[in-house]
């Protein structure tokens, strides 16, 4: 019996280890405060050992776990425990102030900074200041490389609820990050 | 193919550039973009918010996990592998208790014998056979097959068809004992020398204080309660028979004799 359970261990250990880190910045993302982050990732790594038995061997871990953490997440904003700070956009906001996240490091990477043009000053702050259920939906797919279906599972809501939210996200992450950028496109063509 | 409005490409713009379009629909947006700058420009643009956040997330990459976190997670485990290993003795200890109380009552059925009763035997036998002449079961029938099924339904236990044809007794009927004990069955058979009971116990039974005959090689318990009356008795598959007729051992022997080679090829 212990040997059973010993193996199991062994068995979670080896699949969720190398997943520490990427479950982490993924709590990162979403409750945007090291304290907060650090207790759904654990609490994340509780459940999905607790639940191992249901996991499906052969299919994608990492979705489940971060399922989990998808769902603790929702869980811990419907019981008004905490809630992600709210950041109104405006061309000069600083969102170090607004929430705990590292700022980017484009000095680190001068080409994505030559290709990001404007991105980087805004970026964060844009999709920090989505609302709520946009912000989640665009993170799951376009960051953390969840699948549709993976995140309507996470999120318990149906696959073309989460299509549509990542479509209207990213027109609101475009339409506010990219206008500057737009502008500077049309003149270059005109110049050109 | 449909000709699509620009509001039309650019509501699904975002979607073209992470490729999870249909062949059909990304041919008509792609043939829609090469006369649209307007739309063009869109495309650029969510190709290039399609970058930034993956140089998001690169650049987020450094962030580290502080080590307590996986302490704390291990610890966490630990807890819950020790509950599972209390809750998984707890489970088998139960199991296991309720397996030996199974054992226990299978064996108390198979092994606590009973003593066969002798003298509730007789006084019936004298009853039924001697005093009324043709007795009258409650099931009447001359149907080995019949009496046995109705008689397993009364009392319970495993009660083979004993026709006795080859000894010339016939069949009249089954019943059980008394209204005081029901699990005792009675087959009535009747036979050129009179009328003999065969009586079945549904259970392991002893024959206390009866001596025992060997007739064609087979062990029978045998007794005489009273003069020219002959019980002989035996078991099969824990199930007691004695075989009550008012006649003489030797008049008894080829009737039970009879009976018993049937229930022993049975066995």
């Amino acid at each position: 019996m212990s040997f059973f359970l010993g193996s199991r261990r062994r068995q979670f250990e080896q699949m969720v280890r190398p997943l520490m880190k990427p479950l982490y910045q993924a709590a990162y993302r979403l409750a945007r405060q090291a304290e907060w982050a650090e207790d759904l990732t654990q609490d994340t790594l509780v459940r999905a050992y607790e639940r191992f038995h249901l996991f499906t061997p052969g299919t994608n871990f990492r979705a489940w776990l971060f399922t989990i953490l998808t769902n603790l997440y929702l869980n811990d904003c419907e019981r008004s425990r905490r809630r992600p700070t709210q950041v109104p956009i405006h061309g000069n906001t600083n969102s170090e102030e607004a929430w705990d996240f590292p700022s980017l490091r484009v000095e680190d990477d001068p080409e994505a900074a030559l290709l990001l043009g404007l991105l980087p000053e805004h970026l964060q702050s844009a999709l920090d200041a989505l609302p709520e259920e946009f912000r989640l939906a665009v993170i799951l797919v376009d960051m953390e490389d969840m699948s549709y279906q993976e995140a309507a599972d996470g999120l318990n809501i149906p696959v073309g609820t989460v299509r549509s939210r990542v479509s209207r996200g990213r027109a609101m992450l475009r339409q506010r990050v990219f206008h500057a950028l737009q502008q500077r496109l049309t003149t270059t063509e005109r110049g050109s | 193919m449909k000709t699509l409005l620009c509001e039309e490409v650019q509501n699904r713009l975002s979607f073209y550039v992470e490729n999870s379009l249909s062949a059909v629909e990304k041919t008509e947006i792609e043939a829609h973009l090469q006369g649209c700058s307007a739309c063009q420009i869109e495309a650029e643009a969510y190709q290039r918010l399609k970058s930034g956040m993956q140089a998001l997330k690169q650049n987020q990459s450094f962030i580290e996990p502080p080590e307590r976190v996986w302490k704390q997670a291990r610890m966490a485990w630990n807890e819950q592998d020790a509950r599972q290993t209390r809750w998984n003795r707890g489970r088998v200890a139960v199991v296991a208790c309720l397996l030996l109380c199974l054992v226990g009552i299978s064996w108390a059925r198979r092994y606590n014998a009973q003593p066969f009763p002798l003298q509730a035997v007789l006084q019936d036998y004298e009853r039924v056979a001697l005093a009324h002449g043709t007795p009258k079961p409650e099931m009447e029938t001359s149907d080995a097959d019949q009496a046995s099924v109705w008689l397993k339904r009364q009392i319970g236990g495993d009660v083979p068809p004993i026709p006795l044809s080859l000894s010339g007794a016939k069949l009249i009927g089954a019943g059980s004992l008394s209204p005081e004990q029901p699990t005792i069955g009675r087959l009535f058979y009747q036979t050129p020398k009179g009328i003999l009971i065969l009586y079945v116990a549904p259970h392991r039974t002893t024959f206390n204080n009866t001596q025992t005959t060997k007739l064609d090689g087979r062990v029978f318990y045998v007794s005489h309660p009273k003069e020219n009356m002959t019980l002989l008795a035996w078991e099969y598959n824990s199930v007691g028979l004695g075989m009550m007729a008012g006649m003489s051992q030797s008049d008894a022997s080829p009737y039970a004799l009879d009976a018993r080679r049937l229930t022993d090829s049975l066995q």
